[in-house]
């Protein structure tokens, strides 16, 4: 039985993927419209399959698929050998995702045929996208502010924390900083550094405001009396981001740091 | 069908009308459905022909149903240049 259809995928691709490669890869739905090789795609006057490469900065490339139009039940088997085909094409994992006009069955109007360069990015993108579609019926029952914190959590997946500790980690804190981010949009509350210098040194604090703060505000958070009398003074500033109250920010984690040192050199 | 898709993408006829959707989740992908539902390609399948059918226009509508882009008719090109398969 036929069915009215669109398929579309756009996946990142391993920088020395050649142009062959995807031309093979893109074959067996190709084959299924009836294209020959040396066939002409990209016109829907002419033919339902488009594919574009596309530049995606930094010397990559974005493959995108297009077909639409009347398919059988047997084309899932053509999609099937793409994605199989395009699994070690890909940079990350991604899905070509068959959509079914015809069908009155909306659970099962969508498809994803997923593929990736591991078993655990497959796994990562099906729970992100299990995720979304929860949280496309969590609108009906959350306010605005509480989908963006929902949404921020969702947007940095966290796979096994054993396999990648820093990675998983840092997803975390991404979304963290997001909600931190989320909550001064709300609130206004920015972070600033009061610094109070006295005779045994400094003592710097973090104090959260909507603006900076004036010295008898920030003399409020000391944990000490501030004596200016004595010579001792405040200085408020704004040395803190939320990336680097988060740990988002490279420049800050000291175990990336240590990674782009040069080597050690051993004693002789 | 309704989908719960980020885009709708509709055809409509002279009079406003819709005859025919599709959705979207990137407007790449509506760009390409757009050019589908003008096509005679999309037309033949329903075993019918724009001029039949009235076809007018196509638009891109976002999830609060604004409409974010649009085709005439008979303005209709392909959603990219063809491309020769080796």
């Amino acid at each position: 039985m036929s069915f009215d259809h669109s398929l579309t995928t756009t996946v990142r691709l391993k920088a020395d993927t050649t142009e062959d490669q995807v031309a093979d890869a893109v074959w067996p739905l190709a084959e299924y419209f009836g294209l020959k090789r040396d066939g002409v795609l990209g016109n829907h006057n002419h033919s339902r399959i488009i594919f574009e490469i596309e530049p995606a900065g930094e010397g990559r490339k974005n493959l995108y698929i297009y077909t639409c139009g009347d398919v059988t039940d047997g084309y899932r088997d053509s999609i099937d050998k793409t994605a199989l085909k395009l699994a070690p094409l890909a940079d990350e994992a991604a899905s070509l995702t068959l959509k079914n006009f015809d069908t009155a069955d909306l659970e099962n109007a969508i498809e994803h045929f997923r593929f990736g360069p591991s078993e655990e990015l497959i796994e990562t993108l099906a729970r992100k996208e299990a995720g979304m579609v929860a949280l496309k019926s969590l609108e009906n029952c959350l306010g605005e502010a509480e989908m963006k914190a929902v949404k921020a959590i969702l947007a940095h997946p966290i796979g096994d924390p054993a396999s990648d500790p820093i990675g998983n980690a840092l997803s975390l804190r991404r979304a963290a900083a997001e909600l931190l981010t989320l909550a001064q949009s709300i609130d206004g509350l920015a972070p600033y550094s009061v610094t109070h210098r006295h005779e045994y040194g400094a003592s710097t604090y973090l104090a959260w405001a909507r603006e900076v703060p004036n010295e008898d505000e920030a003399e409020a958070i000391l944990h000490c009396e501030y004596e200016p009398d004595r010579g001792e003074e405040l200085a408020i500033g704004t040395d803190f981001s939320i990336d680097e109250l988060t740990g988002v920010s490279a420049q800050f984690r000291l175990p990336d740091r240590a990674q782009k040192k040069s080597p050690i050199r051993s004693k002789s | 069908m309704k989908m719960d898709s980020k885009y709708r993408v509709v055809l409509l006829d002279r009079d406003g009308y819709e005859i025919g959707e599709r959705s979207a989740e990137s407007l790449k992908e509506a760009s390409s459905e757009m050019a589908y539902l003008l096509s005679d390609l999309y037309a033949r399948a329903g075993e019918t022909t724009h001029e039949t059918m009235g076809t007018y226009k196509a638009e891109v509508r976002n999830s609060s149903g604004e409409c974010v882009a649009d085709q005439l008719f008979e303005d209709r090109k392909p959603a990219t240049s063809p491309q020769r398969i080796k």
